[in-house]
């Protein structure tokens, strides 16, 4: 106990600086959310709807939802304007597709960027959010709050003639998370290189603990290993650079090769947790929270979704997904609102939606809702304090798959290869023809 | 489908004590057949208790439902229900689609029932012709028409709108309906009403006095399996309803189970939203069961 | 009378043709029209001609479910129809078949979603299948919900829920027969086979044809079962091993997770009608044997 509570100590103690760095930085100006519409540019706003609607991707109850729904609650308070919300849950963005051809558009929608981008962006669909990177919160321009830090990492918030289509209010990053009241060890000498981390999973293969918990069936999560390893080793722009090779040539370079086999070797190494490929999310991210296996490669969003189950005396570290490359690069994506280009109350959706830069909630998005904050000023719950470290240390930005929004590359290409080397059933070899060949495929095909 | 003669199916029949079978018959009892009835019995069973068994986990909690499936409640737990019915949005859910079911399944036969009426008794190449392009519907996957639907609604505001779903129900019924019921009318004895043409009465008054009030038992049937059919249509609803509070309960029931990926199992609420799917067709079977297979089997016979 | 009667032809007919002509035939008819066009929807309709069917013909996602559904059709038809044939003779003079009758033909009036959301609770590795096999000693099950079993489950599924249906009409089929026949039967010294081959199968054989167009398009348009199978479909529909052309056309128009191609997914939905038309009006030749009168 004493001994958990010594390694946790340096952990708090940085978080806590953190947080008072940042209260000295942000300006001491508590407060409720500031009144964008009188501070902002009250010209640009129309007259005042009844009421306004927002699809969230947040379903009710979870911690995300509770303080969406305060930062919700404030700004109908505030403008006497009723927000019709729908708590959609992740299926926001497959709702809102086959809705942004009808008549019946959300004035606001929120969502992560990899989803909602190929949907929006390229099929010319986005409204824009001038208004809300306009406004001024705390005393800032909106556009201000955004660091320019993850800007670099292969998103584009704005279209290609600088309208800005995305507010983003929270990033997610990734990392291997495991419980650290049962292995104190990895929060202060986590694995470093690849080696090293192998070196580990094979201690754990001794142990009573499976070394990696990963739930099969989600292709996503299957394909971040490929992905990030990729990333991590050759830097931000590898993906890419792999997914437009339209005829295919970039996947013959011998690093491709070498990543798929890593991947590869973590199937037939057995260092997946037993049934892996057998059973629906979450039952591993489940087990894992039980402590049936000690690590699970995943997003920073971990905390806040598995706190519920998790077994008691669980606390939850992370570290980087360990490369060989000198340069740290980490994983930041943007979770934000949009507006369809259709909607009929932008101007009033754009100041909602920046209401929730606020600092006061931003703080509660960091603690209570225990996600990353889009605003470096903001609180961040100890969980996440590993994950902000490595932000702060990495020499550059990413996105999952370098940010692409090719419209159904991911998910018709790559997930379903990806998916059979992840569970086993496919060589690093043939992965990189099967790949090669489906990515000429797809050119061909657009 | 060209039968022409309104002959009533031949009357089955049932002498007393068939059941037991002639002499001959109970000779070759072979072994096969007592396996055979054996195995009948035996899924009987387990479907029986699969079902009492899922109205069972619907009264007991997440936790020792994973931890012993076979247990039984400890307590009656409505809050399972309560869980469905708020935050499941099962309680909205059921209420649209029960308004949407016996809207639509009225107003289907409604409609339906003249139209087969007609068809079923006047014989002329247009009447048959007509018949046939209805019964030619009920080759049509109801994924052909989902995209032409889903435009077609929207340029007329009716998407994500339950208006718009009854009729859609209303339209996709028509051929199995209209099929069904010729057959029907056509199975009724025609010399009532033309007793009735004979004293005099017009043809609208034949209709409603005499052939309709004779076909009550084949509307019932129709409208029960309408009943059913737009009870449980998912695809059509998934497709055409956008906005929680506007779900049927096979849309609520999705959206409720893809909740839980991300806020953690809960099955005890899952169970609940199947029993509110599932019981309302039992009570409906409980009660109209027999006539239901009979009325099945007058449409599928011919 | 007639001739009033063919009066009311507007009246009557015309309700019922006016919503089935614009709510079924249009749309059907409109499927066909965008799927020589390219369009996502929203946005200018780009003519084709006959890419669309050329693109799914090479996509290897519409290859599987194409594959899938034709599995469904005749795997687990003929399994339904062998099993439902077999249980209508067991049961034909059982004890207690009106209430066997009942219970197994209840299954069909529930939504398939149901057992697909039940199969992840029975199946997945905690669930009730790996309960009951520990109780027998066995601590290393199959992977029942491995992508690639998925779609077994799910002909299996099928076979246990809608073979009792199935049943129910054959039986009233057989209980059309005269029993005079079977004693007639009986008294030419005939067998068990003899009875099936020269009584019961030429008497029933209408009966089979229409079960098998009502299982043709009852198959090619399966769905529930598949969407919900084991757990929520997640990113964009469930896995594609277990894909059928209904499951294709509706993730490829309003998936989510790209741009919806609607001329594809009417491709892909007009083939599927297709398949029908061909395999009903195969089946209609086929089964064109003499109707016997009795």
């Amino acid at each position: 106990m004493s001994n958990v509570a010594r390694k946790l100590v340096p952990v708090l103690l940085t978080g806590a600086m953190l947080a008072l760095a940042a209260c000295s930085g942000g300006g001491d100006t508590p407060a409720e959310p500031a009144p964008p519409a009188e501070n902002g540019e009250p010209a640009a706003l129309p007259e005042k709807p009844e009421s306004i609607s927002y699809w969230s991707m947040w379903n009710e109850g979870e911690t995300q939802q509770k303080v969406i729904a305060q930062a919700v609650k404030a700004w109908e308070e505030e403008t006497g304007i009723k927000v019709d919300v729908e708590w959609q849950g992740r299926g926001v963005v497959q709702k809102l597709t086959p809705a942004l051809n009808t008549n019946k558009v959300p004035d606001l929608v929120d969502a992560a960027y990899n989803k909602i981008a190929p949907i929006l962006v390229t099929t010319g669909q986005a409204g824009s959010l001038q208004g809300a990177y306009d406004t001024e919160i705390d005393g800032k321009k909106v556009s201000e709050l955004i660091p320019e830090k993850y800007l670099s990492g292969n998103t584009q918030l704005t279209l290609e003639d600088g309208t800005p289509w995305m507010l983003p209010y929270s990033i997610s990053s990734e990392g291997v998370w495991f419980d650290a009241a049962t292995h104190p060890d990895w929060s202060s000498a986590p694995p470093e290189t690849w080696d090293d981390f192998i070196t580990v999973l094979d201690e754990l293969k001794t142990s009573d603990q499976a070394p990696l918990a990963i739930d099969g069936d989600i292709g996503g999560y299957n394909s971040a290993w490929f992905s990030s390893l990729m990333i991590g080793e050759n830097g931000p722009g590898s993906v890419d650079n792999l997914i437009t090779s339209e005829d295919g040539s970039a996947w013959d370079a011998p690093e491709v090769l070498e990543i798929a086999q890593r991947v590869e070797s973590l199937a037939s190494g057995g260092y997946f947790i037993p049934g892996y490929n057998a059973s629906k999310f979450p039952a591993q991210q489940e087990a894992w929270g039980s402590g049936k296996a000690a690590m699970l490669f995943s997003g920073s969003w971990i905390p806040a979704e598995t706190s519920t189950y998790v077994k008691d005396g669980f606390e939850f570290d992370s570290f980087p997904l360990p490369t060989n490359s000198e340069k740290k690069y980490a994983r930041a994506e943007f979770v934000g609102y949009v507006t369809p280009a259709k909607a009929k109350n932008i101007e009033w959706a754009s100041n909602l939606a920046a209401s929730v830069l606020s600092i006061d909630i931003q703080n509660a998005y960091g603690t209570e809702a225990k996600s990353l904050p889009v605003r470096l000023d903001a609180e961040v719950s100890p969980e996440l304090q590993s994950v902000v470290d490595h932000l702060e240390a990495a020499d550059g930005i990413y996105a999952a798959f370098d940010g692409a929004i090719y419209p159904g590359y991911t998910d018709k290409v790559l997930f379903p290869i990806n998916n059979d080397l992840v569970l086993g059933k496919i060589s690093g070899e043939e992965f990189v023809a099967k790949m090669k060949a489906a990515t000429v495929d797809y050119w061909k095909n657009q | 489908m060209t039968q022409s003669t309104l002959t009533p199916p031949p009357p089955v029949t049932r002498k007393r004590g068939r059941s037991k079978g002639s002499p001959a018959e109970r000779g070759d009892k072979s072994v096969l057949r007592t396996i055979g009835i054996v195995i009948v019995w035996i899924s009987v069973a387990l479907g029986v208790l699969l079902l009492g068994w899922v109205i069972l986990q619907s009264l007991r909690d997440t936790r020792s439902i994973l931890g012993q499936p076979f247990g039984l409640p400890d307590a009656l737990r409505w809050d399972n229900y309560a869980r469905a019915w708020t935050g499941g949005n099962f309680g909205v859910a059921a209420w649209n689609s029960l308004t949407v079911t016996v809207i639509s399944s009225v107003l289907t036969i409604v409609v339906a029932a003249p139209a087969a009426y007609f068809l079923g008794r006047v014989e002329t190449p247009l009447t048959e012709g007509l018949t046939f392009y209805f019964i030619l519907g009920l080759g049509i996957p109801a994924q052909v028409i989902l995209i032409p639907l889903f435009i077609m609604l929207n340029s007329v505001y009716l998407t994500d709108s339950l208006i718009g779903l009854n009729l859609v129900y209303i339209g996709v019924s028509m051929p199995f309906t209209v099929f069904l019921l010729v057959g029907f009318f056509r199975s009724l004895p025609v010399e009532v009403e033309e007793a009735a043409a004979l004293d005099g009465a017009s043809p609208w008054g034949t209709m409603w006095r005499i052939a309709m009030p004779l076909a009550k038992g084949g509307l019932l049937t129709a409208f029960i399996l309408q009943v059913i059919s737009h009870w449980n249509e998912t695809l059509l609803a998934l497709t055409l309803l956008q906005s929680t509070e506007k779900y049927t309960l096979p849309v609520a029931l999705i959206s409720f189970i893809q909740q839980q990926t991300y806020s953690g199992a809960d099955w005890g609420g899952e169970f609940a939203g199947i029993v509110l799917i599932v019981l309302p067709m039992l009570a409906l079977y409980l009660w109209v069961g027999s006539k239901l297979s009979a009325g099945l089997t007058v449409g599928i016979g011919k | 009378m007639d001739r009033e009667r063919r009066k009311l032809l507007i009246p009557l007919v015309g309700p019922a043709f006016v919503f089935y002509t614009v709510l079924f035939i249009i749309p059907s008819l409109a499927a066909i029209w965008i799927s020589f066009h390219k369009w996502a929807g929203a946005g200018p309709m780009e003519f084709v001609g006959f890419k669309n069917y050329v693109r799914i013909a090479g996509d290897e996602l519409f290859r599987h479910s194409f594959v899938n559904t034709l599995k469904l059709l005749f795997v687990v038809g003929i399994i339904i129809f062998v099993v439902a044939f077999a249980l209508t003779l067991v049961l034909r003079d059982m004890w207690g078949k009106g209430a066997v009758r009942s219970i197994i033909f209840f299954p069909h009036l529930v939504n398939a979603l149901v057992y697909g959301a039940l199969a992840g609770f029975i199946f997945n590795p905690n669930g009730l299948v790996n309960k009951i096999l520990e109780v027998f000693g066995i601590d290393a099950p199959p992977a029942w919900l491995a992508t690639d079993n998925i779609f077994m489950l799910i002909m299996a599924t099928l076979v246990l829920t809608m073979t009792g249906y199935y049943t129910t009409i054959l039986m009233a089929g057989v209980d059309r027969i005269p029993p005079s026949l079977f004693e007639d039967c009986a008294l030419a010294g005939a067998n068990a086979w003899q009875r099936l081959r020269y009584v019961i199968l030429p008497l029933t054989w209408d009966v089979f044809g229409t079960c098998a167009v009502l299982w043709t398009i009852t198959s090619v348009k399966i769905f529930e079962v598949v969407w919900l199978f084991g757990g929520a479909a997640t990113e964009g529909g469930p896995p594609i091993q277990t894909w059928t052309v209904a499951v294709y056309t509706f993730v490829t128009a309003f998936g989510g997770t790209s741009i919806p191609a609607y001329g594809m997914a009417s491709a892909a939905s007009i083939i599927s009608l297709l398949l029908v038309l061909v395999l009903v009006v195969l089946l209609r030749r086929l089964m064109r044997r003499e109707a016997l009168e009795f």
